[in-house]
C-alpha cells in the first residue's frame, strides 16, 4: 500500500480510530492491532512477503531469547552469529544473488571460461533492507547488553513490522523504538497535530515535488543524447529534488504517521540541501541509516582509533557498502566510491566535523561564504546522483558526456517551470524552517489561524490536483 | 480526541466546500482554445459527422486523408488517429465516438502498425497528454481515470483532482510542420525528415506473436468486440512504410480479429512503394504516398461497402 494513495487515505483513519479504541484496553490489545494492521498494510503489495517478515521476526526474536539467557561467549556468539547469517543470508538472496551470479559469469566469461548461469527469477520483497537493518540492531544490541531481549513476542512482532516505517525507514533502533511497544501509550492531541503536519508536509514533497521533477527527469535520463549539456545538468539537479522530495517525504509521512500512534521515530532528514560540506549532508541526509552504518560497522572496524589509514579504510567501507545497500549495481558501488573520495580530504584536514550547528542561525540569510559553500555541496552532490539514477555504468558515462560539452553553457533545451516553482517553495520553507523538526512547525507556531489554515488548505489542494498515479516511492526499490 | 476528530472533520469539510469553488475554474479555461488540434474536443461535443472514422497512430494520421474517402465514396469521413498512441487509447477514441456522434458511424478503419502493434512500444501510449487540456468536459476525466492517471472516486468526488496541471497554466505549443492539421482530421506530411537516409530496410524475422502483450491483445479484442456490438464494419489496414511488411503480420492481426473484420494490406508490389520520395522517414508515407495509399483503400472500401 503506498501512502499517497486513497487505500492508505481509507486505511490510516480506520487504523487510527480501532487502535486507540483497543489501546484503551491495554498494550497488548493496542500492539496486536497495529501488528495486524502492519501485516494487512504489508501483505497489500503480496501476502507472500508477510511470511518473510514473520520468518525473520521469529528468528531474530528466538536468538535473542536465547542470547539472553546464555552467559557462555561461545554460545552468545552462536546466536548473534546465527541471527546475522540469517539476515544478511535472505538479504543476500533476495536483493544480491542475481547481482552476484551475473558478475561471475561474466568473470568466467573474461577469463575464456563461459559458463551458462542465468539469473535467478526472485522478487525483491518491498523494504527487506529496512526491516533486516532494524531486526540486526536488535540482535547486536542485545548481544551487547545494552537492551534486555524482549518477553512479548506480539511487541517485538509489531515492533518488526510497524507499518509507517517499514518499508523505507526510518531506520529505528530497537534500543528507542522497542520500549515504546512496551509502555502504556496515550493519546497526544498536540503531538497529533503535528503529526498531521508533517505528513501533509511528506505528501507535498513526494507528489508535488518530487513526482513533477520525475516527469522531466524520466525524459531527460531515457534519452540524454535529445538534449544539450545544461538541460541534462538541470536533470540532475532536479533529480536531487526529485529524490529528496521522494524519500524525505516519505519519511516526513512515516514519522507523522507513527506520532498519530503515539510514536516517536527518530529523525530521518534535516534539511540536508542546507549543508556546508559533504561530511554535514551525511550527517543531515537518510540519518537513519548513516548512524546505523556507523554503530554497526565503522565503529566495530575500530572507527578512528587505529590512525589516518585505519579511518580511511573504515570509511571507505562504510561508503562502498553503503551503496551496495542502495542496490545490486556498479553504479551504486561507484556512487559510494565518488563519496568516499569527496568525504576523505575533509576527514584528513579534520575539517569533517566542523559545521555541527544550523546554517545561518538566527539569521534569515546565510553569508556569501555560506552560499557559496552549500551551493558547491550541493552541485557535487547532484552529480554524484547522476550515477545514482543512472541504469548502467554506460549509462551514466553518456550522461556526463551530453553534459560536459560546450551546450553547457547554452540555453537548456527544455525547462519545466512549473517544477522549478514548486521546487522554490519548497526551498523556502525548509529554509525559513531550518531549525524546527519539520518544514510546517514554524508556521504553527508563529502564523495566526487563518494564516495557518489557508497554508494547509493550499497543500492540500495542490496534493490532491496532482496526485493519481500510483508512483512508488524511489526507496522501495531498495 | 473528541477535540481533533471535530477539528478534523472541519477541516474536512471546508476542504470539500472550497473544492467546489473550482467548478467555475475547471469549466471557463482558455486551455482547450489553445489548442491546435481540437479534434478530441470536436469529438466530446458531437461536431463530427462522419459515417467512416479513421483511428490509429502516426501512420494513421499520415498514411489516409480522409478528404478523398469522403470524396470518393460519397459518405463523409473523419480521421481520429492520433500521432504516438496505441490500442488503448484507439478503443478510448472509439468509445466516445460510439458515445457522442448522431449517426454512429457505420465502417471504421483501424490503421495498425507493422508489426509493432501489439508488442511493447513505448512511443504507442495512451495520449494522456491530449486529454489534460480538455478537463472540463467528463468524457477527458474519464479518459485519464483509464489511463490510471486519476483516482476513479477522488475525480468524481472532488473537483481539484479532476484538474491537471497544464489545465490551470496552459501553454501554446509552436506550431511545427508535423502538425499540419487538414479539416477532415488527417495529418499528412509534406516535407521529409532531413535525418533519415532513405535507404529500403532489410527484410526482417517473421511476425514473432511470443513478443506481444496480453493487455493489447485484450484492447484489440474489445476494438472488434465494440464494432461488432454495434454493427460497425472493421477494416484494419496496414499502410506502407520503407521497409518489406513483416511476413505473417496480416494473418495474425486477422486470426486475432476474427471473421467480422478485414486486413487490408498495401499493395507490395507497387514501385512508388520503394521509391523515397514517397515517405517522411522510414516509417511514414508523406503526402504523396498517402494520396496513393489512400486511393488504394478507397479501392478496397467500394469493393466491400457496395
Amino acid at each position: 500500500m503506498l501512502f499517497p494513495t486513497l487505500d492508505f487515505a481509507l486505511f490510516l483513519p480506520t487504523v487510527f480510530c480501532l487502535y486507540w479504541f483497543a489501546a484503551g484496553r491495554g498494550v497488548r490489545a493496542g500492539n496486536a492491532l497495529l501488528l495486524a494492521a502492519s501485516y494487512v498494510f504489508y501483505g497489500w503489495w503480496d501476502w507472500r512477503f508477510c511470511a518473510l517478515m514473520l520468518f525473520s521476526t521469529a528468528v531474530d526474536y528466538t536468538a535473542a531469547r536465547w542470547l539472553s539467557g546464555a552467559n557462555n561467549p561461545g554460545h552468545r556468539r552462536l546466536a548473534l552469529g546465527l541471527s546475522i547469517a540469517v539476515n544478511l543470508g535472505l538479504l543476500g538472496f533476495f536483493k544480491y544473488a542475481n547481482f552476484f551470479i551475473e558478475q561471475f559469469a561474466a568473470a568466467f566469461t573474461f577469463l575464456g571460461q563461459p559458463v551458462g548461469w542465468r539469473s535467478l527469477d526472485i522478487i525483491l520483497p518491498v523494504g527487506i533492507s529496512f526491516y533486516t537493518f532494524q531486526t540486526m540492531s536488535y540482535t547486536i544490541d542485545v548481544y551487547r547488553r545494552r537492551l534486555e531481549a524482549s518477553r512479548d513476542p506480539v511487541a517485538f512482532a509489531a515492533y518488526v513490522s510497524f507499518f509507517p516505517q517499514l518499508v523505507a525507514g526510518p531506520i529505528e533502533r530497537a534500543v528507542s523504538l522497542l520500549p515504546q511497544f512496551e509502555a502504556p501509550r496515550r493519546f497526544s492531541y498536540r503531538d497529533s497535530v503535528d503529526g498531521l503536519r508533517q505528513i501533509l508536509w511528506g505528501l507535498f514533497k513526494k507528489v508535488v515535488v518530487a513526482d513533477s521533477c520525475a516527469v522531466f527527469v524520466d525524459d531527460l535520463f531515457a534519452n540524454p543524447a535529445a538534449h544539450n549539456g545544461s538541460a541534462l545538468l538541470l536533470g540532475a539537479v532536479l533529480f536531487a529534488f526529485q529524490v529528496y522530495g521522494d524519500f524525505s517525504g516519505y519519511s516526513d509521512i512515516a514519522i507523522g504517521t507513527a506520532r498519530l500512534f503515539g510514536f516517536t521515530l527518530m529523525r530521518n532528514f534535516a534539511y540536508p540541501f542546507f549543508s556546508r560540506d559533504l561530511a554535514e549532508y551525511w550527517r543531515r541526509w537518510h540519518i537513519s541509516l548513516s548512524t546505523w552504518f556507523r554503530d554497526y560497522v565503522y565503529l566495530p572496524l575500530g572507527g578512528s582509533k587505529g590512525g589516518r589509514w585505519m579511518s580511511i579504510r573504515n570509511v571507505t567501507i562504510v561508503f562502498l557498502v553503503s551503496g551496495l545497500w542502495h542496490g545490486a549495481n556498479w553504479t551504486y558501488i561507484l556512487w559510494g566510491a565518488v563519496h568516499a573520495l569527496l568525504f576523505i580530504p575533509l576527514l584528513l584536514m579534520g575539517s569533517n566535523r566542523v559545521h555541527l550547528d544550523t546554517v545561518a542561525q538566527g539569521r534569515l540569510l546565510p553569508s556569501w561564504k555560506e552560499f557559496r559553500q552549500m551551493s558547491v555541496t550541493f552541485l557535487l552532490l547532484a552529480l554524484s546522483l547522476v550515477l545514482f539514477r543512472a541504469n548502467t555504468l554506460t549509462h551514466a558515462g553518456t550522461y556526463f558526456a551530453g553534459m560536459l560539452d560546450r551546450s553547457l553553457f547554452a540555453a537548456p533545451t527544455a525547462v519545466p517551470e512549473t517544477t522549478l516553482f514548486f521546487i522554490g517553495i519548497l526551498l523556502a520553507f525548509e529554509w525559513v524552517g531550518r531549525e524546527y523538526p519539520h518544514a510546517l512547525a514554524l508556521p504553527a507556531a508563529r502564523w495566526p489561524r487563518p494564516a495557518r489554515w489557508a497554508l494547509y488548505y493550499v497543500l492540500a489542494f495542490s496534493v490532491v490536483l496532482l496526485s493519481g498515479e500510483e508512483k512508488p516511492f524511489i526507496y522501495f526499490q531498495f | 480526541m473528541k477535540d481533533f476528530l471535530r477539528r478534523l472533520l472541519l477541516f474536512a469539510v471546508g476542504f470539500f466546500l472550497l473544492d467546489k469553488l473550482l467548478i467555475p475554474l475547471r469549466d471557463h479555461s482558455p486551455a482547450p482554445e489553445m489548442e491546435a488540434d481540437r479534434r478530441l474536443e470536436y469529438l466530446f461535443t458531437g461536431q463530427i459527422r462522419a459515417d467512416l472514422l479513421v483511428l490509429g497512430s502516426s501512420r494513421g494520421a499520415r498514411s489516409v486523408i480522409a478528404r478523398l474517402l469522403t470524396d470518393s465514396l460519397g459518405m463523409p469521413a473523419y480521421n481520429l488517429a492520433y500521432p504516438g498512441s496505441g490500442l488503448s487509447f484507439h478503443v478510448y477514441v472509439l468509445e466516445q465516438a460510439l458515445r457522442h456522434l448522431s449517426p454512429r458511424p457505420h465502417t471504421v478503419v483501424l490503421v495498425l502498425d507493422d508489426p509493432m502493434e501489439l508488442f511493447f512500444d513505448p512511443h504507442l501510449a495512451f495520449r494522456s497528454d491530449r486529454l489534460y487540456p480538455l478537463v472540463k468536459y467528463r468524457p477527458a476525466r474519464e479518459g485519464l481515470v483509464v489511463a490510471g492517471e486519476k483516482n476513479a472516486v477522488l475525480s468524481r468526488l472532488l473537483v481539484s483532482h479532476q484538474l491537471t496541471r497544464q489545465y490551470l497554466f496552459p501553454r501554446r505549443i509552436p506550431f511545427n510542420t508535423l502538425d499540419t492539421l487538414l479539416p477532415c482530421g488527417s495529418m499528412p506530411v509534406r516535407t521529409q525528415d532531413p535525418k533519415w537516409d532513405r535507404r529500403y530496410g532489410p527484410t526482417e524475422p517473421p511476425y514473432d506473436p511470443a513478443r506481444e502483450l496480453a493487455p493489447k491483445r485484450r484492447d484489440l479484442e474489445r476494438f472488434v468486440g465494440l464494432c461488432r456490438q454495434h454493427n460497425i464494419r472493421l477494416v484494419m489496414a496496414i499502410p506502407p512504410n520503407f521497409n518489406p511488411p513483416t511476413r505473417g503480420f496480416a494473418e495474425r492481426m486477422q486470426a486475432l480479429a476474427g471473421p467480422t473484420a478485414t486486413v487490408f494490406r498495401y499493395d507490395t508490389s507497387r514501385v512508388p512503394y520503394r521509391d523515397p520520395d514517397f515517405f517522411y522517414d522510414q516509417g511514414h508515407v508523406n503526402a504523396a504516398g498517402a494520396q496513393l495509399f489512400t486511393e488504394e483503400l478507397i479501392g478496397y472500401l467500394k469493393t466491400i461497402l457496395f
